[in-house]
């Protein structure tokens, strides 16, 4: 075979005439058409596209354990089928928000195997994919502050990230960066040494007569089933007391989408000083010239998927013709819009009806219960101090489960109190405790000694309204 | 003090001279009286019992709260019956206040200035200054008798719903005096910015944000802010009140006493037009008297009764001479009137005329004096109705005439918000006489004195300060309190529908147009008048108002946390 011109031959370095004039003729060649080295090129010179190692793990599959629904009669029937358990636990946790980390680092911390459950991809719920940046409700009048434990950790932890948190001072009210929320939870319930299940749905709950025994999740993997021996609910929808046929209070609330925007720090105040000021340019956040926008929204039903899915599209267009606006105003035309929020701001929806409800009344009277678990602060510091009795985040009928966060046991007038972040806080904190004591006790959640509930709380550096 | 050391002195004096020891005790007992009814109706009008704490309140005996209460305060300027009389012409109303005046008015008739001889609490201390005045060798001077003629112009101007000078009637001066005496009224202070509280807005405050060299926006934000408040302040300034001080309701009682004291007698016997208008009550009386005297002369063409006859002439003299001090001193003595001086001086008609002439004289002189004062009154009343933006009824058919000459359309842009059950504001600063009532009457502390902000017709009347307090649901206690209409009196169980004014929300300053989640006014308001709802052209949750359930009480106000504030009660 005839060596190449190239090679290293015995004749040594030497090229022929005519391999000249053929390397010339084929590099003008490539060169006139123009095609190389980009072109086409023949298959033989071409390796994996996208260079990424990818396995197939099981070839010709079919999805295993299907039991699809039919039509019969017009009507969709679901047949029954065996669900394959994915996990086994003291204490679930469902819910990955302010209340459910919290339930969840509480329960651990008190002794109990805990494992949690998150729809979304990221912990934090409607603060961090809510975009919910502003911390209300810790302190009371005169400024005491009443949210502590393990809510008071997170917060002390996001002082000491650079960027994550601004106002942190006695008496007012912080407001974070999202990204921190995220990372700081995740820290801290790797550190706790919690087992989680992410991207999984809790589509429903398993249930022996009214005693819940673990709950049914969607995910990638399908339907599989969790079992636990004390269900916490901190889905701030209450979907899984929901399931489980507890009763609760349906209601609606204004439903907003929450908005980052950018480069509020370029805005040229000489030439924006003639023109009134844009409206909704938010407040500021830990990124400097970065604001959150929050939007109140109409008042609707935040169950009904047609809602849902209409005030997200509608509030995307808003938002964006909205920032055009803010553009066009002379000096804000470098302001722009960083990001909507990945999660719909939907506030309140369903309510348990629990053993105890938070009232207004007792906010107002001061009242105090023996079975104190918590003490909810006021948004404006306008008011004292309210304590939240045990009985409610415990449902009436259902067992084996406890509320927490924004969907617990309280008054209409009282919601908008119950909901803020510190004091979703709280009653996370205690539900996880209490939880935990169940599991340990061997009794329902109704049954717990709330006293030994109170002692760990009390360990676990939770303000439970001691000095008042 | 020296008069009070010398008046009994005096008394022995003008008792010995008489040497009657029935007039003695007579003249003792009136100066108990009258003493008594100064310290009984000051009593009253302090607002005692409200200066307690609230939980102390029911534990004070039933009858010091009944002497308490607003009714009772009520009633104190309601005495008079110069107050009553122009209520009743100017209000078509007849209420239990002024049937008490009118009363007096009736004794009026039969014994000559009866309430001051017995009852004015301002009379005591004009005449104890007036003694002093005349110990310090002061004399008096001659005046033709003002106060008839003030108390008959106000009379006609009440005809034409504007009771002109009423403030000047003794017992609302001496009402006056009392509230700056008694209580402290909030000052007006305008809060600073930054507007908003940290707690309660989305945002904390701009000033506390970090340093603006960080973030220029802020800057901005604030400068804007603060120019738009500016702005908008200007507009709202035409409802912001802007009080006087509370001390100028002292003035008037401190001018009549000063004025005693100079010239001792002036005012009673001259200038005071409670005192005025009794004496035409009784030179209505004589008249009356006359006629009937005459009437029965020419039908029976012979005296009933020499005697009687007798009688008249006494009494008739005795009383015209009163206050032109020629005789009785006893009891011009005791009006301060013309005890050192000789007869007459006072005086402007002879006054040895016999009884029937002198009705007849000063009978056509008074017809004369009433004509041109209701006359003079009307015109005055008026002009002054007619520019403080309502015609008086009696004019309302011309008005079209006037109406091309520049009078202003609708209802006039400085109107101030008064109390709850206010008359209508073309009459409001005649009828109300600047008696303090209503301002000492109010548990919230609302009501303050007005400056010449709306108009020198409007000096210390009553306006509405809604910044700190609101006009609490359950209260009704200045309307119960004003003695002169001014303030008609609202049940409690109407209280909602007494309109005092309308919220008005300016949706560029409410935080709820930057997303803040602000629903304080709606919480606060206590007749559910507020309404919060989505708007998908503004895309904000607007504030609305319900006019047909506000009242104007001012809980949105006060609770809202805007400065200059979003939401503000004006006027109707
Ligand atoms: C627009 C808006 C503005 C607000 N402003 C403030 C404010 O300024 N200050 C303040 O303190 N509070 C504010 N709040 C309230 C506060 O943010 C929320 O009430 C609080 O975050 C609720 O916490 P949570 O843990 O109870 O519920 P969430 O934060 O809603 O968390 C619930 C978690 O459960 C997960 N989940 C839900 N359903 C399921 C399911 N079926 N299976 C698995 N996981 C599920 C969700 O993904 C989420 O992570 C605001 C809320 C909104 C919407
Ligand atoms: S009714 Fe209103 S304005 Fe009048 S006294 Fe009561 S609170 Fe004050
Ligand atoms: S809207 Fe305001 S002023 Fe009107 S009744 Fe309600 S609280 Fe009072
Ligand atoms: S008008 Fe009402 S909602 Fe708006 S800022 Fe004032 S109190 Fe809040």
């Amino acid at each position: 075979m005839k060596e190449p011109f190239w090679s290293d031959s015995e004749r040594g370095w030497a090229m022929h005439r005519r391999d000249w004039l053929r390397l010339v003729g084929m590099g003008g060649a490539a060169a006139g058409l123009g095609v190389w080295p980009t072109g086409e090129v023949l298959p033989a010179d071409v390796g994996e596209p996208g260079g990424f190692q990818s396995s197939i793990l099981a070839k010709n599959k079919v999805q295993e354990n299907r039991a699809n629904p039919t039509v019969v009669d017009g009507r969709v029937i679901q047949p029954q089928r065996e669900l394959p358990i994915l996990h086994r636990t003291d204490v679930l946790v469902v819910g990955g928000g302010p209340a459910g980390v919290c339930a969840a680092i509480a329960a651990k911390r008190a002794g109990a195997d805990v494992t949690l459950v998150e729809r979304y991809g990221h912990f934090g719920g409607l603060w961090s994919g809510g975009l919910v940046l502003l911390v209300v409700g810790h302190i009371v009048q005169g400024g005491k502050q009443v949210c502590q434990g393990i809510g008071e950790e997170i917060m002390r932890r996001l002082d000491k990230l650079d960027g994550a948190i601004i106002n942190r001072r006695p008496g007012s009210n912080p407001t974070v960066d999202a990204e921190a929320v995220k990372y700081v939870m995740v820290e801290m319930i790797d550190e706790a040494g919690l087992k989680v299940f992410l991207h999984s749905w809790c589509a429903d709950v398993i249930m022996t007569d009214n005693k819940v025994q673990g709950v049914v999740i969607e995910s990638k993997s399908g339907r599989q089933a969790i079992l636990a021996k004390v269900v916490v609910d901190a889905t701030g929808d209450g979907d899984v007391f929901a399931a489980a046929g507890a009763e609760f209070e349906h209601r609606s609330h204004n439903i907003g989408l929450v908005s980052r925007i950018g480069n509020l720090d370029r805005v040229d105040p000489e030439k924006a000083r003639p023109s009134p000021k844009p409206r909704l340019l938010g407040s500021p956040t830990p990124v400097p010239g970065v604001n959150w926008v929050n939007m109140l929204g109409p008042e609707e039903d935040g169950l009904d998927v047609n809602v849902l899915t209409r005030l997200e599209m509608q509030h995307r267009k808003f938002i964006w013709r909205h920032m055009q606006k803010v553009r066009a105003t002379p000096g804000y035309e470098k302001v722009y819009l960083m990001e909507t929020a990945p999660q719909l701001g939907v506030r309140i929806t369903r309510v348990l009806q629990g053993l105890a409800t938070v009232r207004l009344e007792d906010l107002k009277n001061g009242s105090k219960f023996s079975d104190v678990i918590g003490v909810g602060g006021s948004s404006n510091g306008k008011h004292g101090p309210w304590q939240i009795p045990y009985g409610a985040l415990v449902p009436v009928k259902v067992d084996n489960i406890l509320a927490a966060g924004r969907c617990i046991s309280a008054e209409i007038r009282m919601a908008d109190l119950v909901r803020l972040i510190p004091n979703c806080f709280v009653t996370g904190h205690a539900a996880g405790v209490a939880a935990a004591v169940a599991v340990q006790d061997g009794c329902l959640p109704r049954q717990v000694d709330v006293a030994k509930v109170q002692k760990i709380l009390r360990q676990q550096e939770a303000y439970l309204g001691d000095d008042t | 003090m020296s008069s009070t050391t010398t008046c009994p002195k005096d008394l022995l004096a003008e008792l010995t001279q008489q040497g009657q020891s029935r007039r003695r005790w007579l003249v003792a007992g009136r100066w108990l009286v009258r003493v008594g009814c100064l310290v009984i109706l000051t009593a009253i009008l302090w607002p005692g019992v409200q200066l307690w704490p609230t939980s102390l309140q029911p534990e004070i005996p039933r009858w010091i709260q009944t002497l308490e209460s607003p009714e009772a305060a009520r009633l104190v300027p309601a005495l008079s019956t110069w107050i009553a009389l122009s209520a009743l012409l100017a209000l078509h109303t007849v209420g239990l206040t002024v049937g008490v005046g009118l009363a007096l008015g009736l004794v009026a008739m039969l014994r000559p200035r009866w309430f001051c001889r017995w009852m004015c609490p301002m009379g005591v201390c004009t005449e104890l200054a007036g003694r002093a005045g005349r110990l310090c060798r002061l004399r008096t001077f001659r005046l033709f008798p003002v106060g008839q003629w003030i108390a008959l112009l106000t009379l006609a101007g009440a005809v034409v719903g504007y009771p002109l000078l009423l403030w000047m009637d003794p017992l609302a001066l001496w009402a006056g005096w009392i509230t700056p005496a008694s209580i402290d009224l909030v000052p007006f202070e305008e809060p600073t910015l930054p507007p908003t509280p940290a707690e309660l807005s989305q945002q904390t405050p701009l000033a506390s944000q970090a340093d603006s060299a960080i973030q220029p926006d802020l800057a901005i934000q604030a400068e804007q802010a603060t120019q738009t408040n500016l702005a908008t302040s200007a507009e709202q300034a035409e409802w912001i009140v802007r009080p006087a001080n509370q001390n100028w309701f002292a003035v008037g009682a401190a001018a009549v006493l000063v004025l005693s004291f100079l010239l001792p007698g002036l005012w009673c016997g001259r200038l005071c037009p409670l005192g005025g208008l009794q004496e035409i009550l009784w030179q209505l009386r004589q008249m009356a008297l006359a006629l009937g005297k005459g009437l029965n002369r020419l039908f029976r063409r012979r005296m009933a009764s020499e005697s009687k006859m007798a009688g008249d002439a006494e009494l008739s003299k005795k009383v015209v001479g009163l206050f032109r001090s020629e005789s009785k001193p006893a009891v011009a003595g005791a009006l301060g009137v013309g005890q050192d001086k000789p007869a007459g001086e006072f005086s402007r008609s002879a006054p040895e005329q016999l009884p029937c002439q002198q009705t007849a004289e000063s009978g056509w002189k008074f017809g004369r004096r009433l004509v041109l004062a209701g006359l003079g009154g009307a015109v005055w009343a008026g002009w002054t109705r007619w520019l403080r933006g309502a015609p008086p009824k009696l004019l309302r058919p011309l008005e079209s005439v006037w109406s091309g000459w520049g009078r202003r359309a609708g209802p006039s842009p400085s109107k101030p918000l008064r109390p709850p059950g206010a008359a209508d504001e073309s009459c409001f600063t005649g009828l109300c006489i600047r008696c303090g009532n209503c301002i000492r009457a109010c548990p919230s502390r609302i009501i303050l004195p007005d400056g010449a902000r709306h108009g020198l017709a409007g000096f210390l009347a009553p306006v509405l300060y809604l910044d700190k307090d609101y006009c609490r649901e359950d209260c009704n206690r200045c309307t119960l309190s004003c003695p002169s209409g001014a303030l008609q009196p609202v049940l409690l169980s109407e209280k909602p529908k007494v309109r005092i004014g309308l919220a008005h929300v300016d949706m560029d300053r409410c935080m709820l147009a930057e997303a803040r989640e602000c629903f304080i006014c709606r919480e606060r308001c206590p007749y559910q008048a507020i309404r919060t709802q989505f708007s998908p052209i503004t895309y904000i949750v607007e504030v609305q108002i319900d006019p047909a359930r506000c009242n104007g009480c001012g809980a949105c106000q006060v609770a809202c946390p805007t400065w200059p504030r979003a939401i503000v009660v004006q006027p109707l």
